[in-house]
């Protein structure tokens, strides 16, 4: 009995360390993050990152993204087109107060990394793949967002633009 | 003729800016916003005292080409260029770093008036010599 006992404690701390090993490492977002959008009129930045970011470049299956910006932070750098942004017709912050992204797979590829994942905006959840880059402690990532597809005042699909190139630039400390 | 002209709008252009300086200080105190980068000392002084030596230039001009009327003509038109002025603080972008662009009108729009009142203040000076 007891040559069994050492025998499974010796499987379960084997089993236990492995599990540390999957672990990915858990990333603080620094003060200094930059999201911003452009469209060329409006064109932005959003504050109010927050979140959970685990990445491990050696152990992608254990890495996941769960990270949101409150619409109510969005500066065009004029306060009209802000509170514009901010009403019902646009981003409706009161009702949809949070712009979501939530990862479902990481992979690597030739020019970085791809989160493929769900993106939550004006109530709308849609599937997009977040190309990025991981380098000297800071995400670097771009997407093109069509509002449409968000149905952000789809009654006048001609004002402003449509598709927002969005540059997300996220440091990060342990 | 610009001689007088000249002095008014020096003299409005100070006063202007005095009372520009006064106002931003109290705006930007009351609502802990902070736009120096944009309006600061040097900027309300430069701002007013040309927009005055411009009301200057334009006085001297209603008076030469202007005989009937000119008083009235000329009050009419600086009130109305005023009032156009606002769509400038409505309509800029400022840059992405100053926070709160919301508040920037409030700070500028009263005091797109200040060169024409400070005008209209000392006008019964130059216009009684």
């Amino acid at each position: 009995m007891k040559r069994h006992f050492y025998a499974f404690a010796a499987i379960f701390i084997f089993f236990a360390s492995a599990f540390t090993v999957f672990q990915s490492v858990d990333w603080k977002i620094a003060d200094s993050y930059s999201i911003k959008f452009d469209g060329g009129d409006p064109s932005g930045e959003f504050k109010g990152l927050k979140g959970s970011i685990s990445f491990d470049p050696n152990n992608l299956k254990a890495s996941r993204f769960d990270v949101s910006i409150e619409v109510a932070t969005i500066n065009t750098g004029n306060g009209m087109k802000n509170t514009h942004a901010k009403s019902e017709k646009w981003l409706d912050a009161e009702k949809y107060p949070l712009i979501s992204f939530t990862s479902k797979e990481i992979t690597k590829v030739a020019s970085g990394y791809e989160a493929k994942g769900t993106l939550n905006m004006h109530g709308v959840q849609k599937d997009i793949t977040l190309p990025f880059t991981f380098d000297k402690d800071i995400f670097t990532g771009s997407i093109s967002v069509n509002r449409m597809d968000y149905n952000i005042n789809t009654a006048e699909p001609n004002h402003g633009a449509q598709i927002m190139k969005v540059d997300i630039q996220v440091p990060v400390t342990k | 003729m610009f001689k007088k002209d000249f002095t008014h709008g020096i003299i409005a252009g100070i006063l202007a800016s005095i009372a520009g300086i006064i106002y931003s200080h109290v705006y930007l105190f009351a609502n802990e916003a902070d736009f120096s980068k944009i309006v600061n000392l040097f900027s309300i002084i430069g701002a007013n005292m040309a927009a005055c030596i411009l009301i200057a230039f334009l006085h001297t001009a209603f008076v030469k080409w202007i005989r009937k009327n000119t008083e009235i003509f000329f009050n009419l038109t600086l009130s109305v260029l005023s009032f156009a002025l606002i769509v400038i603080p409505v309509s800029i972008t400022l840059p992405l770093n100053i926070e709160f662009p919301e508040l920037f009108p409030g700070l500028v729009i009263p005091m797109l008036f200040y060169p024409s009142i400070a005008w209209f203040v000392i006008n019964p000076i130059f216009s009684n010599q």
